[in-house]
């Protein structure tokens, strides 16, 4: 019987599976015995990882992770994370395309007075996945700032940047009288590519404006801008949050930034 | 290759023809210049001084049939032309891969064999496209496989880390389809043809529907059930496929998409009964209830394949929905030493593509 496994040798089969896309390998895993095997061979799988993907396993907090094949490795990047650079940084991936997705955690930001335990301090939470999250006790000029390289990054993709924060005492809780007297926490956001200017963009923190949404892990997100990740690994995007004008802030408690592909 | 080699090899390659066997035997001349662009015969020419005579001709691989061969050459001679643009070979090469699925096949083979890594990554790419986002019935239509999957690994029971009682009951229901799985092949060369598609399994459904009916204490239904799965009879792998769907359909009733009325009965019954029904280990022989007019069993059986069918390409997003479903977030859905459950089970890790 001519069939497909018979005709092709199967390191072919293996080369077209890993033209196609995770969703569509998980389905030929149910076509037949031999195609299932095909189909979920580390051959398959090391192609929708990112290429570097092994490398930060090694180095990161779980390097047994790398003991797994390339299919569960996927399965587990999709869902949880790996802690690197020093516990500064995680990677996860996008699950329809392998695309990543880093978190850069705010103990690799550059915190203006944040080294001063008067203004802010630094505390381990359970909710954080980073050993330590910046808190605000209370501040009049809140400034933020970090950058990433594009090499931690995917290749020619559009990312979002996303402020991840929270607030201590939840504002929104209180239902006041007069809305002005209600105490507002604003940010002037902004993400930007090398020396080019990138657009800024003012929210309010708290209570959350339209721009900010509730993620699944219990933190609040907001948008800071976008940038295309291109092709050079020497690209370097620089974002900040930036409140110096209006009044006291202060219960903020910052976790990271995340970048995730933007599906367009 | 040192000047010398060159040298003596020059005058050979002044012809302009060489000679090339394929799989079948048949001997053909073919311009030295266009197969020179397969590396492998180039490689023989140059290495092995071969192809000069019919005698000598270069053996192809067994994957290069005359057909493809000549499809390779079209190719070859269409792109070992230096002056083309980029638009032009690309061109070409988009018309060029219009064919039949199962020949384009035997050509990304041949072409393998012979190393020409153009021509592989051209069909492959055509292949690929052609795979992409089809369902695992479709991919079979397409390349005219059997479903083959034994019902074994169709039955792998699921890891119940939760102590889910819905896992719980699949589990146990799988290690029961198991069982008597054996039991069949014990009996298959004893038993000589084969029967209706799925009576066991209409059967089942059916009195469960008809115990349901008479008894709202669902204790007639249970023992139906077990005296009908006593039942001796040839088994089709589409039967067990169907039970399996049938329970998947019983724990998961709120979820599927109801294909047909007794479906929906036996979903909303079996929801109330589950724990009764299952909870009788034992079986006694009795006679099998099977007052069923012929031709509402038909009507069922066709409706219950249907159904199966379509679950059965649900199947791995139905998998991952029960496991995730009621699961917190954070539980860690793997051990380290789950190898063989998790090779198996890893695409069940992805939720839904939607």
């Amino acid at each position: 019987m001519d069939t497909i496994t018979k005709v092709l040798p199967e390191e072919c089969v293996a080369t077209i599976i890993s033209l196609t896309s995770p969703k569509d390998a998980c389905q030929l895993s149910l076509v037949s015995p031999s195609f299932k095997e095909i189909a979920d061979s580390d051959a398959v799988w090391a192609n929708f990882l990112p290429s570097d993907c092994e490398d930060i396993i090694d180095q990161s907090s779980t390097p047994t992770l790398n003991l797994l094949s390339k299919k569960q490795i996927y399965a587990y990047l999709c869902d949880y994370h790996v802690l690197f650079d020093n516990g500064n940084m995680t990677l996860s991936l996008e699950k329809a395309t392998g695309k990543k997705c880093i978190i850069v955690s705010a103990k690799g930001f550059k915190i203006s007075w944040g080294d001063k335990p008067c203004y802010w301090y630094w505390e381990s939470t359970p909710e954080s996945r980073f050993s330590e999250v910046a808190m605000l006790k209370y501040l009049w000029w809140l400034e933020i700032l970090g950058s990433l390289e594009a090499k931690f990054l995917s290749a020619n993709t559009t990312y979002g940047v996303y402020f991840i924060f929270n607030f201590e005492n939840h504002g929104s809780e209180f239902i006041y009288l007069n809305q002005n007297s209600q105490p507002r926490t604003y940010g002037d956001l902004v993400v930007c590519e090398g020396n080019i200017n990138g657009y800024r963009k003012r929210v309010c923190l708290d209570p959350p404006g339209e721009e900010v949404h509730e993620r699944e892990d219990g933190w609040m997100e907001v948008e800071m801008g976008e940038f295309f990740s291109g092709d050079h690994e020497d690209n370097l995007v620089d974002f900040k949050l930036r409140d110096i004008n209006s009044q006291l802030t202060h219960f903020l408690v910052v976790e990271g930034v995340e970048f995730r592909p933007k599906n367009m | 290759m040192s000047e010398i080699d060159m040298a003596v090899i020059k005058p050979e390659m002044m012809k302009p023809y060489i000679w090339l066997e394929t799989s079948d035997g048949s001997i053909q001349q073919v311009e030295q210049e266009i197969a020179m662009y397969c590396p492998l015969i180039c490689q023989e020419i140059i290495q092995k001084g071969m192809g000069s005579s019919k005698n000598c001709a270069i053996c192809l691989p067994q994957r290069v049939s005359p057909a493809t061969l000549s499809l390779i050459l079209d190719y070859c001679h269409f792109h070992q032309v230096p002056g083309r643009s980029n638009k032009e070979r690309k061109s070409y090469d988009e018309k060029f891969i219009r064919m039949d699925t199962k020949r384009l096949c035997e050509l990304t083979s041949a072409a393998d064999s012979l190393q020409l890594k153009p021509l592989v990554d051209l069909t492959s790419r055509a292949l690929a496209r052609i795979i992409e986002g089809k369902s695992p019935e479709e991919i079979r239509e397409i390349f005219h496989l059997p479903d083959d999957l034994t019902e074994e690994e169709k039955l792998e029971p699921l890891k119940n880390t939760t102590d889910d009682p819905r896992i719980r009951l699949l589990n146990r229901l799988y290690a029961k389809k198991r069982k008597e799985l054996k039991e069949r092949e014990r009996l298959k060369n004893v038993e000589a043809e084969e029967e209706h598609v799925d009576e066991r399994s209409v059967d089942d459904l059916l009195s469960f529907i008809n115990g349901n009916d008479g008894d709202p204490k669902g204790v007639k239904t249970s023992k139906n059930k077990k005296k009908n799965r006593r039942k001796k009879e040839q088994q089709q792998k589409n039967s067990s496929l169907k039970e399996a769907s049938e329970v998947n359909k019983e724990v998961n009733g709120q979820n599927i998409r109801h294909q047909s009325a007794e479906a929906d009965r036996i979903a909303e019954t079996s929801n109330s009964h589950t724990e009764d029904v299952f909870a009788h280990r034992e079986f006694d022989d009795g006679d099998i209830d099977d007052g069923i007019d012929p031709a509402l069993k038909e009507k069922i059986d066709r409706e219950v394949e249907d159904f199966a069918r379509r679950l059965n390409s649900d199947w791995p997003e139905r998998m991952q929905e029960l496991l995730s479903s009621g699961q917190e977030r954070k539980t860690i859905l793997f051990t380290p030493n789950g190898n063989s459950f998790l090779r198996r089970n890893a695409c069940m890790f992805f939720p839904c593509f939607e």
